[in-house]
């Protein structure tokens, strides 16, 4: 024990800047919140709104923004359209039929534009000290580790939720002061009382003033939808009589911001609703934790060098895989997570937060729970299809040419392009040409109607995917034969054992690595079979093929319910982690435990000679 | 501790490997149009786009097709804020596309970009507009016709219908005189027609019984799906199955009858409802006067009158495309005539410009094309070119007939219950 | 080190002796009654040939005419065999650069997988250290979730890093694959760990152990992920799809699927389309084949 200590005292260090990256992590998350806020605000601005036209080009800009316009030449050049770099938004300006672009708009963010540091950072550096001292105890009194980094992250999150709170105020002020800039433009320009668009009014001497975009106009009158691609059900009831209006109201859980002006009504989407604090919070909260508490679960192993050593060399091996999985797949998942928690449609810039109401709405949707459940009926077919490549492995285990050919032939639907083949399987599975009714024919069965009857269409699904998956089981099959040492089979031959002995005593015990792990990933695999139901069934007759993965794929992409969608794929998430880990519970263990492994063959019979 | 010593660096074999990998773009400005042309349309629209670029020497226009994977593609590029700079519009993407604000409003630019709406068939530009406003410049459009195999009616001894169609029980009693066992084995040789399961297929057999799935204003099934008209049509449709015999029943997928095609052209089957597309697929087969083709209205019930379905495309440019002049000129060129004269050479479509669809039909001698035209006249844009979630409608409203063929539910209750489930899609 | 011996196969040369050569784990033909062999060779034939059945008869149709496909009663044989297809669906897109395309794109990820896989699953297979079993866990975990979810993030990135259209933007994202992790620790776990340990003794660093033994012994399960690794890359649709544009960085697959028009579908093309793209699988398979018949051998260890 008396190594432990010299290691321990680095450690320390280690930990400590740990805490200390965590909170500046954390400090850094808040300025993103500000800076990000502020951009939206800024592209808010210059993007839609009120643009301003000019004609004749940079003479007129001048008298137009005094002071304000000008840019480098670079970004000049690659002005095509509304973006924001260094604090700055910039727009295009075009002609007045939107043609040639003539010069650039540039919108600078109005007061109190994040140079100044608001109150929150002063609670931020209290709160912070208290974390550290709190973490400085953790070598003194080891319980209180988990109450030293649960504390960071405390300290995490109400920094993260005081410039949030700040950031959402901003927003706030900044879609009234859009709503009222939108009214004050609507006012200049003249529009037609009738809501008509076409006839630009002029403004202060050749510039010309356009409604684009957001925020919709109404009329209120009587409710008539004016210049708006508002769902008629969505326009009616925003422009439902009340004045004033209320400044914020939800549509079928959208929010909208309301302001009247004459005889018309603005609406919009408000920017404080396009992000959710209470989620970020959240993810900081967790990430603090995880990150102050990583010295934490660091402190056993300085007792022993060794052990940190090993750790240190495993880490090495696993480095390139875990780097590339944070970035392009638990980046992506957690992506989702967030996706699952919003409304959004891919091409809409607003994505309403609504909570857990994707995962609600699940609960009742039948269609949903009936994809979920074929899909469990479909992975049935996995242990019959590793049965049939087992025995495609034993029975074309050979080294000559025709055992390749024969292999080969196994494989060739695993790697055959499934667009091309499916033609091929709807000709099998045609109920009244098909080959397959034509068989049964012959012996006086059928005709079955394949994929046509609601009730046999995924059974005709399972045959195909078995069709399918068979060649790449019995490949890794192979793989797995090819390690059992040969010796073993040389001496349970001299032992006198028979096929089914040896099949029994020295494949079966030499394969169950590779039994394990076809099974847990072909299981993985089936419960999100997509190809074979997109390429023959579409999800029919009835739903009747309609598995989780399709559902999704479906929700997604052709109803462009994204958010619904990242839920049901984190349910069918947590239906497969479920089985998986069961697999690993029951199965894994039990292999390690009863099962005779080629290491532990008694000298003599194996591979230590 | 030999280890340190022997350190394989993974990345560093990896970095070299992929930065050698990859090409970049060169100067000039590079338009991206982004369409769905197999291969029988990509040559003619490469040379669409080649031409183009010859005329504007600075100008690159990279064609990206997709046909599986169209709107996965589309979106995402969207969403990422780099969409195509001109890319292709039709059926449930309209309104999905149009009511965001996503697509450029073209109208302020049409006599800039010396585009002429009014050559357009009128029915196929409203497809593409909304107050007022043009949004898309037809690229080509169809309406769904009945595709006659003359062959088949005169083995039959079957007179073809007139200009003006058959009423319902004209079509049924001609369908039974083609359907026919020739062999005597037992097994029909000839069907009439096949049994229509997609909407996009059946939907003219309910506008031409006078009736409808949804409300004029697009709002409400219920009323309208389930009404005794409509209904009349299911049981009229499902009847050629159940009851007449004269299709080869539900026994192909929900994505088609792959075999459908190649059963008209070998006179298999008599009838065939389809678009203009399938023209293509037959040109072989007519050259070699291995078949002699038709052309008729859809079928309509007795006292109503005979109406189709239109299904166009056109080119849209994205709101926030960054170089606004030169996509929709861009978009203008490929829906020019001289665009369409080229694309009309894969007989997929109708050219959008009346004009050119009459000269097209004034030089085909068969006739096919100006029978075409007449049918168009009796066309309708398609719901899914004004109704916001038509996947979802669409694919609700086939389960109606499913439902009784498949399950043997009544028809009545199978759409009184999928109105249901439609409006409440709708109300959304 | 230099007591340790080890060889792929009949590679290592004739010091096998009489342990060299596969036997099947059932039967062996120094055991199996005549009539039992004759059986087996009968299943497996039949196997065989119902297995491959589907594909011989795409192939057929890729030399049938365009209705000829679909003629009713359907037909086997093809009336005239139309080589012609092949080179009309070869020509009619540039299909010899869809096929360098997917070869560099197979390539970047079967190199890709095979380094990372071997790393990481020799260190949950063989390497102690905290938490093992729990990042295992989490690394299995982001199988389990759907595609479709993770799709729009990774373009967006690839986006951002101006890598669409690019053979890096195409290959980046498939580098890893944790169904490869999985079956590197499972092999690292069957593979007998002996020769490890007398490496170990011998005083070699576990790099060194890792690269001049564990690697070798694992051939097998190299092959098959690198394999495996190939026909994912090749016969990958959507992401290639997504990820590129033009038509020079097409591959082979987006050029199949393109014979499937919105309108029309030009069956013999696609299916001559597709018998060609099953060839270089179809070698590639051939040629790891070695690696699994053969399997290991040993020798000189004690």
């Amino acid at each position: 024990m008396s190594a432990a200590l010299p290691v321990k005292r680095p450690l320390a260090a280690a930990s400590f800047v740990m805490l200390g990256l965590a909170l500046a992590a954390g400090v850094g998350l808040c300025f993103a919140a500000v800076r990000a806020a502020q951009d939206e605000i800024l592209s808010a601005e210059t993007g839609s709104g009120v643009e301003l036209w000019a004609r004749g080009g940079d003479a007129a800009l001048g008298r137009f923004l005094p002071g304000r316009f000008g840019t480098t030449a670079s970004v000049q050049a690659g002005l095509d359209r509304p973006v924001i770099r260094d604090g700055r938004g910039y727009a295009a300006l075009y002609d007045v039929d939107g043609w040639d672009v003539l010069g650039g708009l540039t919108v600078t963010p109005g007061e109190g534009s994040g140079t100044t540091a608001p109150t929150w950072l002063l609670a931020l550096v209290v709160l912070s000290s208290v974390a550290l001292v709190q973490a400085a105890r953790l070598w003194t009194a080891r319980s209180a580790r988990w109450r030293g980094a649960a504390l960071a992250a405390l300290a995490l999150a109400a920094a993260l939720g005081t410039a949030t709170a700040w950031a959402h105020g901003r927003l706030v002020a900044a879609t009234d002061a859009r709503l009222a800039r939108a009214g004050a433009a609507l006012a200049a320009a003249g529009i037609s009382p009738d809501g008509s668009l076409d006839g630009p009014g002029s403004v202060d001497g050749g510039a010309v003033a356009r409604l684009t975009g957001l925020p919709l106009l109404l009329r209120q009158s009587d409710g008539a939808v004016g210049a708006t691609t508002l769902l008629p059900a969505t326009a009616a009831e925003l422009a439902a009589p009340s004045s004033p209006p209320p400044p914020r109201v939800r549509v079928g859980s959208v929010p909208w911001a309301l302001a009247d002006h004459g005889p018309y009504r603005l609406v919009m989407t408000p920017l404080e609703h396009t992000r959710s604090p209470l989620a970020a919070v959240v993810a900081v909260a967790l990430a603090g934790m995880l990150l102050a508490g990583l010295p934490a679960t660091l402190v056993p192993l300085a007792d022993t060098p060794r052990a940190l050593r090993r750790n240190l060399r495993a880490w090495g091996f696993l480095a390139p895989a875990t780097a590339h999985l944070a970035v392009f797949t638990l980046g992506p998942l957690a992506f989702g997570a967030w996706l699952s928690l919003h409304r959004w449609n891919l091409v809409d810039a607003a994505h309403p937060f609504v909570g857990l109401g994707n995962y609600a709405a699940l609960a009742s949707d039948r269609s949903f729970w009936r994809a979920m459940a074929n899909t469990a009926v479909f992975t049935l077919h996995v242990p019959v299809a590793m049965a049939i490549a087992l025995c495609f492995a034993l029975l074309a285990h050979g080294r000559t040419k025709a055992f390749l050919a024969v292999r080969a032939a196994l494989f060739l639907p695993s790697i055959t392009s499934l667009v091309a083949i499916a033609m091929v399987w709807q000709w099998i599975l045609n109920d009244d040409y098909g080959i397959l009714n034509w068989l049964l024919g012959l012996v006086g069965l059928g005709p079955v109607r394949w994929l046509t009857s609601p009730s046999t269409a995924l059974l005709s699904v399972m045959l195909l995917s078995t069709w399918m998956v068979v060649g790449y089981q019995m490949v890794i099959f192979q793989a797995g034969l090819a390690a059992i040492p040969r010796e073993l089979y040389e001496a349970a031959r001299i032992d006198g054992a028979g096929a089914w002995r040896r099949f029994r005593h020295v494949t079966l015990p030499g394969l169950r690595h590779t039994l394990f792990f076809v099974l847990v990933t072909s299981t993985i695999g089936s419960f999100q079979i997509f190809g074979a139901v997109y390429v023959m069934t579409e999800g029919g007759p009835l739903g009747a093929t309609d598995v989780a993965v399709y559902h999704i794929y479906k929700e997604a992409w052709e109803f462009l319910r994204f958010g619904s969608a990242a839920a049901q794929s984190w349910v069918l998430f947590a239906v497969i982690f479920t089985v998986t880990w069961l697999h690993f519970r029951i199965l894994e263990r039990r292999a390690e435990g009863t099962a005779v492994s080629p290491r532990r063959v008694p000298p003599g019979h194996g591979v230590a000679r | 501790m030999s280890a340190r010593a022997h350190r394989p660096g993974p990345l560093l074999v990896l970095v070299p490997l992929l930065a050698s990998c990859g090409a970049r773009e060169g100067g000039t400005t590079s338009l991206r149009v982004l369409h769905w042309a197999g291969d029988v349309e990509i040559t003619a629209e490469q040379r669409i786009a080649d031409l183009f670029a010859q005329r504007h020497p600075d100008v690159r226009v990279v064609v990206e097709s997709a046909v599986t994977g169209y709107d996965e593609k589309l979106l995402t590029s969207i969403a990422s804020g780099s969409p195509p700079d001109v890319f292709l519009l039709d059926g449930p993407d309209i309104p999905t596309l149009l009511d965001r604000g996503l697509v450029l409003d073209l109208t302020p630019y049409l006599a800039r970009a010396g585009y002429d709406p009014s050559r357009v068939h009128p029915q196929v530009l409203e497809s593409f507009r909304r107050d007022g406003r043009l949004y898309a410049l037809p690229k080509d459009f169809t309406p769904m016709v009945l595709y006659l195999n003359l062959g088949a009616f005169q083995r039959a001894g079957v007179e073809p219908p007139g200009t003006e169609g058959w009423s319902w029980s004209n079509f049924v009693s001609a369908s039974r005189l083609l359907t026919s066992d020739d062999d005597g084995d037992g097994r029909v040789d000839v069907y009439a027609i096949d049994f229509p399961r997609s909407l996009y297929q059946w939907i003219p057999w309910v506008w031409s019984a006078g009736a409808d799935i949804l409300s004029p204003d697009g709002r409400k099934a219920t009323g309208w799906l389930d009404s005794e008209r409509t209904v009349d049509v299911f049981r009229f449709l499902t009847g050629l199955v159940t009851e007449e015999r004269v299709t080869p029943g539900v026994q192909f997928l929900e994505t088609g009858d792959p075999a459908r095609e190649a059963r008209f052209a070998t006179g298999g089957q008599a009838m065939l409802l389809s678009g203009h597309w399938t023209l293509q697929l037959l040109t072989s087969n007519m050259a070699a006067d291995e078949l002699r083709i038709g052309i008729a209205p859809i079928p309509h019930r007795e006292g109503s009158e005979n109406t189709t379905v239109l299904y166009a495309s056109g080119w849209a440019v994205p709101a926030n495309a960054p170089n606004r002049r030169l996509s929709v000129e861009l978009a203008a060129f490929l829906a020019s005539e001289e665009a369409q004269r080229i694309r009309a050479s894969t007989r997929l479509g109708i050219p959008a410009f009346t004009d050119v669809a009459a000269g097209v039909a004034a030089e085909d001698p068969t006739g096919v094309e100006r029978a075409f035209l007449a049918e168009a006249e009796r066309g309708r844009a398609s719901w899914g070119a004004t109704v916001r979630d038509f996947y979802e409608v669409e694919e609700l409203a086939f389960r109606v007939m499913d439902r009784y063929l498949l399950r043997g539910d009544a028809l009545d209750d199978a759409a009184r219950e999928v109105a249901g489930d439609i409006d409440r899609v709708l109300a959304r | 080190m230099s007591r340790v011996r080890f060889s792929a196969g009949g590679a290592g040369g004739p010091r096998g002796g009489g342990l060299r050569g596969a036997d099947p784990p059932l039967g062996g033909r120094r055991t199996g009654a005549v009539p039992l062999r004759a059986l087996a060779w009968a299943a497996t034939i039949l196997a065989a040939l119902t297995m491959a059945a589907p594909f011989l008869w795409m192939a057929l149709t890729s030399l049938m005419g365009q209705l000829e496909v679909f003629s009713y009663p359907p037909r086997l044989l093809p009336e005239t065999a139309r080589f012609e297809n092949y080179v009309g669906a070869l020509t009619a897109q540039p299909f010899g650069r869809f096929f360098l395309n997917s070869l560099v794109f197979a390539t970047c990820v079967v190199s890709g997988q095979l380094l990372t896989a071997a790393t990481a699953g020799y260190a949950f297979a063989r390497l102690e250290f905290r938490g093992r079993e729990r990042l295992f866990l989490l690394f299995l975990s982001t199988m389990m979730v759907p595609t479709v979810v993770v799709l729009i993030p990774r373009f967006l990135m690839i986006d951002r890093l101006g890598w669409v259209d690019t053979y890096q933007g195409i290959a980046s994202t498939e580098l890893v694959s944790v169904w490869g992790i999985f079956l590197m620790r499972q092999y690292f776990r069957t593979v007998p760990t002996e020769l490890e340990d007398a490496a170990r003794i011998d005083g070699a660093g576990p790099w060194r152990i890792f690269w001049s033994v564990s690697l070798p012994l694992a051939r097998p399960a190299l092959a098959t992920l690198g394999l495996f690794a190939f026909i994912d890359a090749w016969k990958n649709l959507l992401w290639p799809l997504l990820a590129t544009r033009s038509m020079d960085m097409r591959v082979v697959e987006v050029g199949i699927a393109s014979f499937h028009g919105t309108y029309e579908v030009n069956w013999p093309y696609q299916m001559a389309a597709g018998v060609t793209a099953v060839l270089p699988i179809l070698v590639l398979f051939l040629f790891t084949q070695r690696y699994f018949v053969r399997g290991i051998q040993m020798e000189g260890f004690r």
